[in-house]
């Protein structure tokens, strides 16, 4: 370390003096002496070919399918070339956080071209510059309806994880958390007494939601009502705005985004105009400067933590650029006719596949329409199923339990692929 | 005469009800006012708690009730116009129908005095 401080001998001396330290061991005195770790165990270091030999091996521990079949909420889509080219720009990748709007135009106006295709997307009016994940976009999302009841309601067919963490969130601020049963897959209206209740269309299991039926439900006992969505889903289908809802929020790795064993990726959070002081995170917003030209700034910063403090309403103080910056290339390369593209041949693939699999012996055991993800029986043999498609370098959808598989076609599936899978699945249920 | 808190909030007796409003001090230090989210009609305040938050360019502040009662009326022209709590030392935000009657509230004598 010491190598790469550019303190002179003599500025140590002074400083330790002024501290009244002998030396730099005794700023570290608090720690108690049995855990200072005396020598960091690393190796020498090694040369350029090593290291790189190495690290292929690690990375060859991964298994890459060919096909991929898996999607609950992580999803394989076709990603132009010309995203990773524009967003690897230096200019990009390595500006700093733009809270100089002189020298940070370019971020600036990325992101606000991001939140305008966020709302777009959503039919709501206002949007942030991204949120950390789907999930924790959601839990803030159920915090900004947070009233005098302090509780949240949200039904047990979303993904699991933003259950979780919307519970984690909600339970932190001393609030409530009520889990709807949904019935045959589905959330039907019920009564909620509760601020907000959250829902996820599709669903975890892939169904459409009846989001209008839910939202007349909820609003007409003064609830909110806040709707997990999929970005490439919301090409096909009614906007949430549409559909009643007052906050529509989800993970945007679909737009654009590597699955990358899971990340990075962001969350988007768009609303109707009355929450707009109530939206956390950045936001970016559009104004003229002193010369009366078009530009762009951070706005109701007054909100942000670090200048709220702990009367914040969130402690997010950053976003995730670049991942929002990918999702608005995406966007901006395939276009609204090619997004719609995207959804409907991932939904006749896996319709396609949802009769395949039907004939093979493993029938949906849900009724009512679906997305891209549905989930079908398995004889039992759900653990042998997928098994079977890991030895033909197919990656089976997650197994719920043992009779039961959760499917997932995108446009990267063709139709040999899926024949095989079916053909794969009638061989371990003969 | 209006009276004082020591949050720099102002309170007028009129017509039966306390009228609440902000000090000069207070619209000094705050800045460009851009925003205010008013209290509902009907709600709740107690003497010292925040009833509402006035928004600046640098800042979210918190607008304390000076006494405990219920919010009666809203100053709506603020909605579209929050600048008038900066041009008006008499613009009101909210009237309270006090259920206690008000404590620890200064002249403006003392509350001169106590800004120092």
């Amino acid at each position: 370390m010491a190598d790469y401080i550019s303190l002179t001998e003599r500025e140590r001396s002074e400083m330790l003096a002024a501290l009244g330290a002998g030396d730099e061991g005794q700023l570290f005195s608090d720690i108690p002496h049995e855990l200072l770790r005396r020598k960091v165990g690393l190796s020498k270091g090694r040369t350029q070919k090593e290291t790189e030999s190495l690290i292929s091996a690690f990375a060859a521990r991964n298994k890459v399918y060919k096909s991929v079949f898996a999607g609950a909420g992580c999803y394989r889509h076709y990603i132009p070339a010309a995203v990773s080219s524009i967003v690897s720009r230096e200019e990009f990748l390595t500006a700093y956080t733009p809270y100089q709007p002189e020298i940070s135009q370019g971020v600036l106006q990325a992101m606000f071209e991001y939140q305008t295709m966020m709302c777009e997307l959503t039919g709501m009016d206002v949007s942030n510059a991204s949120h950390y994940s789907g999930a924790s976009a959601a839990a803030e999302a159920c915090l900004m309806c947070f009233g005098k009841k302090r509780r949240v309601a949200v039904y047990d067919n979303v993904d699991p994880d933003t259950l979780e963490t919307i519970a984690t969130y909600v339970r932190a601020r001393g609030g409530s958390v009520a889990v709807i049963p949904s019935e045959g897959g589905k959330a039907l209206p019920a009564a909620y007494d509760a601020d907000a209740v959250y829902l996820q269309s599709p669903s975890y299991f892939g169904l459409i939601e009846d989001i209008s039926a839910i939202a007349e439900a909820a609003h007409a006992e003064g609830c909110r009502v806040v709707v997990g969505c999929n970005p490439v889903a919301l090409a096909l289908f009614r906007t949430p705005a549409e559909c009643g809802a007052d906050i529509a929020v989800g993970d945007g790795q679909p737009l654009g985004l590597p699955m990358s064993f899971g990340g990075p990726s962001f969350g988007f959070i768009t609303a109707k105009q009355e929450f707009m002081r109530k939206l956390p995170g950045r936001i970016v917003g559009e104004t003229t400067d002193a010369e009366g030209r078009r530009a762009y700034v951070l706005t109701l910063q007054a909100r942000e933590q670090h200048i709220r403090r702990e009367k914040a309403a969130s402690n997010i103080c950053s976003n995730q650029a670049h991942c929002a910056l990918t999702a608005a290339v995406y966007l901006s390369l395939v276009g609204a006719a090619g997004l719609k593209a995207v959804a409907e041949t991932s939904a006749a693939n896996a319709h396609y596949l949802a009769d395949k699999l039907a004939a093979a012996g493993a029938p949906r055991v849900h009724e009512g329409e679906f997305f891209h993800e549905f989930v079908t029986s398995a004889g039992g043999k759900a653990a042998e199923i997928a098994f079977a498609l890991d030895r033909a370098d197919i990656l089976c959808g997650p197994v719920l339990s043992r009779d039961s598989i959760l499917w997932c076609c995108t446009e990267m599936n063709d139709k040999a692929d899926m024949d095989r899978v079916a053909e794969i699945v009638r061989e371990v249920l003969a | 005469m209006k009276k004082y808190t020591k949050t720099h909030e102002w309170t007028k007796a009129e017509d039966g009800v306390l009228y609440v409003g902000i000090s000069r001090h207070a619209v000094h230090e705050l800045g460009d006012i851009v925003y205010v989210e008013l209290p509902e009609v009907g709600a709740d305040v107690t003497a010292g708690a925040p009833a509402c938050e006035i928004e600046s360019v640098k800042a979210v502040a918190e607008v304390n009730s000076p006494v405990t009662g219920s919010v009666c009326k809203v100053n709506d022209a603020l909605e579209g116009s929050p600048e008038l709590l900066v041009g008006d030392p008499d613009a009101w935000i909210f009237a309270v129908q006090p259920s206690e009657a008000a404590e620890g509230l200064m002249t403006e004598e003392e509350y001169l005095a106590y800004l120092g």
